[in-house]
């Protein structure tokens, strides 16, 4: 469950268990610091985030572990 | 609330992949997927160098689109990281058998590449798990290799997107002759290193994460870290760079080759 707070007229930050624990495990951070959401008009199905820049890369160390594969 | 896709990695792994949880995917989407009907391929065009780097980004997008953005990242060692369960931003406006909520109806697999020349050739291992994940997917929705498609051919207009940098109508072959059941089964990692002679019992045991004891501990001191017996992330990171300068598949995974290719390595006397 989510819990979203507004910070301006189309920025919203997100606070979750899910995702803080993935920040801390991954280090990211947007440029304002924290995850934040588009405005609330755009369509979903049009957002594409294929290609945008990795900023911060995931060393292998914080790769989760991995099951399966293994006879 | 957890998300729809729950069926994803137990999907993956009874294609005999290699999966990875990653904490908290049941719950992470955009809101949730609408019917799933088919996979959409990307490549993430990520940093050159590591298994899976673009995965923070994958999780967390970037400040004016969040994220996730896509289901599940494909390592180059061709393991699955399954991020999500909902719903993520991975396709935009297009269209691909008439379907045009990508984000909604589609699957989006980031497979880590650069697409540039030097990220070429795709690892094999990597390849031969991108289509037997496709085609678990499909199999388990119950749709043929048609309704996977590469970003760039569901992407409007057309031209906006090139990823990913392969062939779909081969990709899509493979898929098929997967889903057929004429492909070869996958190539597993033996549990045990096999038999020194007929009937002899087995030999070493196949180690990674999160394995303890005193093989463990044979293998730190191999590969000159702490050695305390822990088959942690250290531990698993190190046996991939070690891997990878002795020419085996980087998967973090102490199988028989890699027992093998240890057993070459002097064993450094304690000071």
């Amino acid at each position: 469950m989510s819990t979203r707070t507004s910070v301006g007229s189309d920025i919203t930050t997100v606070s979750d268990s899910a995702s803080l624990a993935a920040y801390l495990t991954f280090g990211i951070k947007a440029a304002s610091g924290e995850p934040v959401t588009p405005a609330p008009h755009q369509d979903s199905d049009d957002l594409d985030g294929c290609d945008i820049p990795v900023e911060n890369a995931t060393s292998d160390e914080d790769l989760p572990a991995s099951e399966g594969g293994v006879a | 609330m957890a998300y729809s896709l729950l069926w994803l990695p137990q999907a993956l792994k009874d294609g005999g992949l290699r999966i990875a949880p990653v904490d908290g995917w049941e719950n992470r989407g955009d809101g949730d997927v609408g019917t799933t009907v088919g996979v959409i391929c990307h490549h993430t065009a990520g940093p050159r160098n590591g298994n899976m780097p673009s995965m923070g980004t994958l999780l967390q997008g970037r400040p004016d689109l969040p994220g996730p953005l896509a289901q599940l990242g494909l390592g180059r060692d061709g393991t699955y990281f399954v991020i999500a369960a909902g719903r993520c931003n991975h396709a935009g406006k297009g269209s691909w058998q008439g379907v045009t909520t990508g984000n909604s109806s589609f699957i989006g697999i980031e497979a880590e590449n650069t697409g540039l020349s030097n990220d070429s050739p795709w690892p094999a291992v990597q390849v031969d798990a991108y289509h037997r994940g496709v085609a678990a997917i499909l199999k388990h929705i119950g749709r043929p290799a048609a309704f996977c498609a590469g970003h760039k051919e569901y992407a409007l207009p057309a031209g906006r997107k090139d990823d990913p940098n392969f062939d779909m109508n081969p990709f899509r072959a493979a898929v098929a002759a997967i889903l057929a059941g004429a492909a070869p089964p996958p190539a597993l990692i033996p549990a045990a290193e096999p038999p020194a002679k007929p009937g002899a019992p087995a030999g070493r045991p196949t180690l990674r994460r999160p394995s303890t004891g005193p093989l463990v501990k044979q293998v730190q001191a191999k590969i000159g870290v702490v050695v305390d017996g822990d088959f942690g992330a250290k531990t698993e990171a190190a046996v991939r760079v070690f891997q990878q300068s002795h020419g085996l598949v980087p998967d973090g995974i102490v199988g028989p080759a890699t027992w093998a290719a240890l057993d070459r390595v002097p064993t450094p006397v304690p000071v």
